[in-house]
């Protein structure tokens, strides 16, 4: 059974007189440890669909399954459990909370967790994530002290406290420069090497090219589902990258 | 979501924002601060006069000479001349309940030691004051019913003159002068301290009346009379039997008003405690007010911080927070924020209260139930308050707040 499936979804808005219907009847369906990009023109639906599938919104109609659990009739609450469980989130403009320490802003969902662990537990299990994206030396630094490619690091970090089942990443490089970006590709081909399932939105052809399966999003329905043929690999990229820098410095 | 998670998130949430969570405890600090000084002064200065009113003595009755009443307020009482040293001598030996009657003459004069003067209070007085007053002395003696009969030049001290006129050292024996009139000192008062009104009751002279009638205050007649009763019980009919009995000496008709006032000690600690009650109670209403206006600043800066938190909600709610917890988060928040404002504020409240007492010399007593109800009330405050602020904080969409600039 596959860990993410949705069927013939629908989202309408009734944004006043006109109804946009955002998503126009979706079935897609994703097995775990997949790297999925989707991609897509503003207002082809795809933020629409991440959302559903981050259980931040729920569908007009159709239906979504994410790991063997039916959540179209979920409530607040529940949604809200599903979020903290199974789902972790990284956003364009990293949205960590200001004046928070890296740390405390990771050990958030595990303070959300219900029948979480100890706060020893919660300490270390943090640490260990922020470990994990090569920034333990900067566990006391707030978000306004850290680089952009920095912060991003800390989000993933947090999103992947919990051990969630998918890691949902909305145009995760928006904000940052290319060889920033490169990196962050980096740390998301290592995790997916690792087992992680990662869906992420994005609008740039090249970070595209990271993943291994490509959704392209028009007009509120799947124009094209390929898998990625001329994949690249993160950090090869980046060694290329300083090279040329390198040689750049050196004429 | 366990209570220690949500209590360190608001905390967290707190310290972030330390100089808005300061300035927003300001308002309950100051109101609960108000609130405890202004009971204390006010329950301190109640103490007070009914210390005051214990120390006129026990089971004391005091008459005054033509107090005229206006709705029941005397007005001027003391102006007439009506009360002679024969009726006080009438009330102590022709009424059996009346163990002794004083009758008073007070007058304000310059009083010379050496060549030191001190401008003080000289009471007239019976053999029989201090004990009516139980007022103890410290050395000497009291002028006894031997020096009143012949009027002898005799004065009883109290410790701001023995300071004043004698420097601390020992007054017994020495003579005073009072307006070149020779009074020897016997006996020095124990100190009695300050009256609620400010007078110092140890400012004070006491001589026989008979010597302040005749060489001192130029009056005739007595100004008060101080009795005391043998028994609290006894207090009803003996007030009876002294107004049957000064109305017969006054010669007065069935038609026609008492030209004197009698008056009970109980009587007086009423009127007094009544008029500190009152005051208590405007004074602890106004501070409560600003204890109110706190708390609508813990509303208004909980409202605008909803608003201005809006994005923080969506992340938290991202990442799993349910709608109670944000509700919860909201309300401890303005909850620690006002019991942290109540219990500076108690501090503070109780700093200002011992320096009002230590420096100003007002009588100040701490009342638990107003350090109770200070503390309960800003906690209240916190919950009423912060309830609409985190409700309206819960109900957001996390979408919308996710996006919120």
């Amino acid at each position: 059974m596959a860990l993410i499936e949705i069927d013939k979804v629908t989202k309408t808005y009734d944004s006043g007189a006109a109804a946009v219907r955002a998503l126009r009847g979706v079935s897609l369906s994703f097995e775990e440890g997949e790297f999925v990009s989707v991609m897509g023109a503003s207002g082809s639906g795809k933020s629409t669909l991440m959302n559903i599938l981050g259980c931040l919104d729920r569908p007009s109609s159709g239906a979504y399954r994410l790991d063997g659990e039916e959540t179209g009739n979920l409530g607040r609450d529940a949604l809200a459990g599903i979020r903290n469980r199974k789902l972790g989130f990284v956003f364009q403009n990293f949205n960590l909370l200001a004046r928070t320490s890296a740390l405390e802003n990771i050990e958030l969902p595990l303070l959300y967790a219900h029948g979480g662990p100890g706060a020893g537990e919660i300490r270390r299990r943090a640490m260990e994530a922020l470990e994990t994206v090569g920034l333990a030396d900067r566990a006391g630094h707030h978000p306004n002290q850290l680089s952009g490619g920095q912060q991003q690091r800390v989000a993933i970090a947090r999103a992947l406290v919990n051990n969630p089942r998918v890691l949902l990443a909305d145009e995760p490089t928006g904000n940052l420069d290319s060889r920033t970006s490169l990196e962050i590709m980096e740390v998301f081909q290592r995790l997916n090497e690792s087992g992680i399932t990662l869906l992420m939105v994005t609008h740039e052809p090249d970070i595209c090219r990271f993943s291994k399966r490509m959704i392209v999003m028009r007009d509120g329905l799947v124009e094209r589902d390929e898998m990625v043929r001329d994949r690249t690999d993160a950090a090869a990229e980046k060694e290329k990258l300083l090279g040329l820098s390198e040689s750049g410095v050196g004429r | 979501m366990k209570a220690f998670a949500i209590l360190l998130i608001a905390l967290r949430s707190l310290r972030r924002n330390a100089m808005r969570s300061l300035l927003t405890a300001l308002g309950i600090i100051i109101g609960v601060s108000a609130v405890i000084t202004m009971v204390s002064v006010g329950s301190g200065a109640r103490a007070e006069v009914e210390e005051q009113v214990n120390r006129l003595g026990q089971n004391v009755i005091l008459v005054f000479p033509g107090a005229r009443s206006l709705g029941g307020v005397s007005i001027g009482g003391g102006s007439a001349n009506t009360l002679t040293v024969e009726d006080a001598t009438a009330i102590q030996y022709e009424i059996p309940e009346v163990i002794a009657a004083s009758p008073e003459v007070r007058s304000q004069r310059q009083v010379t030691w050496g060549n030191r003067n001190w401008f003080t209070r000289i009471y007239g007085q019976s053999e029989d004051y201090l004990m009516i007053r139980q007022w103890p002395l410290e050395s000497g003696r009291m002028f006894g019913s031997e020096d009143v009969h012949r009027a002898a030049q005799v004065a009883v001290i109290g410790q701001t003159i023995v300071e004043e006129l004698f420097e601390n050292s020992d007054p017994i024996g020495q003579t005073i002068r009072v307006r070149g009139f020779p009074l020897e000192v016997i006996g020095v008062l124990t100190a009695k301290g300050m009256s609620l009104m400010g007078s110092v009751q140890d400012d004070i002279i006491l001589v026989p009346h008979s010597t302040a009638f005749r060489y001192i205050s130029g009056r005739s007649h007595a100004m008060v009379i101080n009795i005391q009763v043998y028994d609290s019980s006894a207090m009803d009919i003996a007030r009876e039997k002294i107004t049957d009995l000064l109305r017969e000496r006054h010669r007065l008709g069935p038609d026609q008003e008492n030209d004197f006032t009698v008056q009970t000690q109980e009587e007086v600690a009423e009127m007094a405690t009544e008029t500190s009650r009152v005051m208590t109670f405007l004074l602890g209403s106004i501070a409560g007010v600003s204890l109110l206006v706190g708390g609508i600043g813990i509303m208004n800066i909980m409202l605008v911080s909803v608003t201005e938190r809006t994005r923080e909600i969506g992340i938290r709610m991202a990442v799993g927070a349910r709608s109670r917890d944000i509700l919860w988060q909201f309300l401890i928040e303005a909850v620690l924020l006002s019991c942290f404002g109540g219990l500076f504020g108690l501090l503070l409240g109780i700093g200002a209260s011992q320096v009002l007492s230590a420096y100003a010399g007002w009588p100040v007593m701490i009342s638990t139930e107003a350090v109770l109800a200070a503390i309960l009330f800003s906690s209240a405050v916190g919950i009423f308050f912060g309830f609409y602020p985190a409700r309206k904080a819960s109900r957001l969409d996390p979408i919308d707040a996710l996006r919120h600039e």
